[in-house]
């Protein structure tokens, strides 16, 4: 369930402090307590992951068409933040990848979803939970086309403490076109040892 | 799912195994959770079921006396392991095994770069160093030298190396360029080829004395391979990638019969590509920004698409090294011989600089690993792919009767040729990349049938594929059964013989141990 206790948590997530330089085109965020540790990854060519990361600081962060440029960073990350999550809206390939990597230090993903804009229909297909994925995909549809904005807000509500494996779907009439690349992809990586859920 | 384990072996063999290896390498690095541990020991793009290719469980050892104790445990058991070094080869099974069940032997902790020479231009590393890896520590070193990469560049040398990988720069051929290696054998001998006793020559001369033998530790389960030497290109005084386009269907049969000498006499010294028009596109676009039909993009979308990018039907990337009097030399030769296509176009860095198709290409042909070629599987929603790579002449005709082929095929179940043409030193490989939406349960199992049948037509028309993803091993072997089969029955001999309970990677391009003939 989406208790408030969950959306507390959130709200102590999305105010951080940015840390990670623009020229690394990431973004890395800490709660107040600094205790967690967020990455965030949000595709250059898309208004929807551009207005996902400026939740979280001011900056522009971004990356291109070389997910393996951001490797090293990812990487390290990872292991120097062993309760650290990363989430982020990317393309597919782009969350393919990271998603591989992040298995090796002992991740998982706890939640993930397609956002689609076909014929003016925006749809959101969500994995999750089966408790959290139908609610979630319900509140994006909500938040229409601020959907990224709530992501952000909500972040600590998507995450699960095993690999997301149920989907939900819904969709709206949308006024945005598929310039975006048509398919976006939202994600959350979690420490598999993570004991919150 | 119940958890999956190998062939004729008890849950209680099997944890019993697994507690004798955890004594050898501890439990950190021994993996049988299915859900949080061995996910990523699947194949995400498998065009069956999920749990065709599921491990029962993965371990980790970091020294080549842990490799020889976890297979002694192993055949006491007949337990099967299926060894990988960093398992991103992904369109052609990735980390999963053959068989639901088997111990995948990760090896990704054996990471050492042992050795680079710079004078003598090679490299010595474990089966876990990247090309990322290999580059950086190069880069570091502050070393004139270069790495040939696989696209994209995660992968490991030791691993995409004995799969007969290639890559771009004149060192393209991967295995031609390696040079001794060290090989645990199912029984725990260790063996070292090259020249014996002197580490350096072992990695300058391949031959030692007596039958070279490198090339049966590929593509094989004869062994598992611990060590490699590898040659590394020195950094060239000079380097002028270029690209070719071409604006008809056609055009292939002409570009491939004028590059094949310019290759040949080594004027174009680097393994050249022709590349498809939606390949080109596909790492900047997605196929639903120019057709949101069903089916394979229509002509008029792809001529849009081609305006827009300015691209042409056929691209060819190629490029010319050396001191610059060499390259003007063999640009001028190579600008000649282009030129005569009608509508042939030449583009350089000045302006075709930060296109995504013409940056990833300099960068792989001159050895800067990079991860943009993943971009293709964006194309379509969800993209998954496996890779159909039949080898060809360099023949023009040769060339348009295999790209024929696969495409009429390709259109008829509903999906795109998205293919390059790879020159090689004399022969070319042709990686039709097909792509599919790998959450969509009836596109996959349509993407299976496409490429079975692909398998047969290949067949038929005299063509066999140089490798291939878990679920087609058999049928490709089966495909080399010439005076009957009697290649695939000297592998099996060598098998029975070298690994008499069958534990290594069983199945492994079709080569199956005595007791499990018959079984796949």
């Amino acid at each position: 369930m989406l208790t408030r206790r969950t959306f507390i948590k959130s709200t102590l997530v999305a105010n951080i402090a940015l840390i990670a330089p623009t020229s690394m085109a990431l973004t890395a965020i800490k709660n107040e307590q600094g205790e967690q540790p967020l990455l965030i990854f949000a595709y250059e060519n898309s208004s929807n992951a551009s207005l996902f990361s400026k939740q979280f600081s001011e900056a522009e962060a971004r990356i291109s068409l070389d997910i393996g440029l951001h490797f090293d960073t990812f990487n390290a990350f990872c292991r120097e933040n062993p309760n650290g999550w990363v989430s982020g809206i990317t393309r597919d390939s782009d969350f393919f990848v990271l998603q591989q990597l992040a298995s090796q230090h002992g991740y998982h993903t706890a939640y993930s979803a397609t956002h689609t804009v076909s014929n003016n229909t925006l749809a959101h297909q969500v994995t999750s939970s089966a408790e959290k994925a139908p609610l979630l995909a319900q509140a994006l549809s909500n938040a229409g086309e601020k959907w990224p904005t709530w992501l952000a807000n909500n972040l600590a509500t998507l995450q699960h403490a095993t690999a997301a494996d149920n989907t939900a779907n819904s969709q709206i009439q949308s006024i945005s076109q598929a310039g975006d690349n048509h398919v976006l992809v939202s994600w959350l990586l979690i420490p598999s040892n993570s004991t919150q859920s | 799912m119940n958890k999956p384990l190998p062939q004729g072996i008890s849950l209680e063999q099997f944890n019993g195994a697994i507690a004798e290896i955890i004594k050898i390498i501890g439990d950190e690095f021994v993996f049988t959770d299915d859900i949080k541990e061995l996910r990523s020991y699947r194949d995400p793009y498998n065009t069956t079921r999920d749990e065709d290719f599921a491990p029962s469980a993965a371990v980790a050892p970091k020294t080549l006396e842990q490799i020889q104790q976890i297979l002694a445990v192993v055949n006491q058991y007949k337990i099967p392991v299926w060894t990988i070094s960093t398992g991103k080869n992904f369109a052609y099974g990735g980390a999963a095994p053959r068989k639901p069940g088997y111990i995948v032997l990760d090896l990704k902790r054996m990471n050492r770069i042992i050795e680079v020479n710079e004078k003598h231009g090679y490299a010595v590393v474990e089966p876990g160093v990247s090309y990322y890896d290999l580059y950086n520590y190069i880069q570091e070193k502050g070393y004139k030298l270069w790495i040939d990469c696989a696209a994209p560049a995660w992968g490991g040398i030791v691993g995409n190396t004995s799969d007969h990988g290639a890559g771009y720069t004149p060192y393209g051929d991967h295995l031609l360029m390696q040079c001794g290696m060290q090989v645990v054998l199912a029984d725990g001998t260790v063996v070292e080829t090259g020249v014996a006793g002197d580490s350096k020559a072992s990695s300058l001369y391949k031959y030692g004395q007596g039958p070279w033998v490198d090339g049966l530790f590929t593509q094989s389960n004869f062994g598992v391979i611990t060590r490699m030497g590898i040659w590394l290109m020195p950094e060239p005084p000079g380097y002028t990638p270029f690209m070719v386009t071409l604006p008809h269907e056609q055009d292939l049969e002409l570009i491939t019969d004028l590059a094949q000498p310019l290759k040949l006499n080594m004027v174009i010294p680097n393994a050249a590509t022709t590349v498809d028009l939606l390949w080109e596109a596909a790492m900047s676009h997605t196929k639903a920004q120019y057709y949101t039909g069903k089916g394979p993009m229509p002509d008029s979308a792809r001529k849009k698409l081609g305006a827009d990018l300015g691209l042409g039907v056929w691209n060819f990337y190629a490029a010319v090294y050396g001191p610059p009097p060499i390259m003007k030399n063999n640009m001028d030769l190579i600008r000649d011989t282009f030129s005569k296509i009608p509508g042939a176009e030449f583009h350089y860095d000045d302006t075709r600089k930060g296109s995504p198709g013409w940056d990833y290409r300099v960068e792989l042909m001159r050895g800067k690993p990079n991860m943009t070629e993943f971009s293709l599987l964006n194309w379509v929603g969800g993209g998954g792919h496996i890779n159909f790579s039949p080898i060809s002449a360099v023949d023009g005709k040769d060339s348009y009767r295999q790209f024929d082929m696969i495409r009429k095929r390709a259109h008829e179940f509903g999906f795109d040729y998205i293919g390059e043409f790879l020159v090689g030193w004399r022969d070319q490989h042709h990686i039709f990349m097909l792509m599919f939406d790998r959450m969509n349960a009836e596109e996959k199992k349509r993407a299976h049938d496409l490429f079975d049948v692909l398998i047969d037509d290949a067949a038929n028309h005299g063509y066999g594929e140089y490798r291939t993803h878990l679920s087609f091993m058999d049928k490709i072997a089966d495909s080399y059964c010439w005076n009957d089969s009697a290649l695939l029955k000297a592998q099996q001999k060598i098998k029975d013989e070298l690994d008499p309970n069958g534990i290594l990677s069983p199945g492994k391009m079709g080569i199956w141990p005595k007791r499990m003939r018959g079984d796949s």
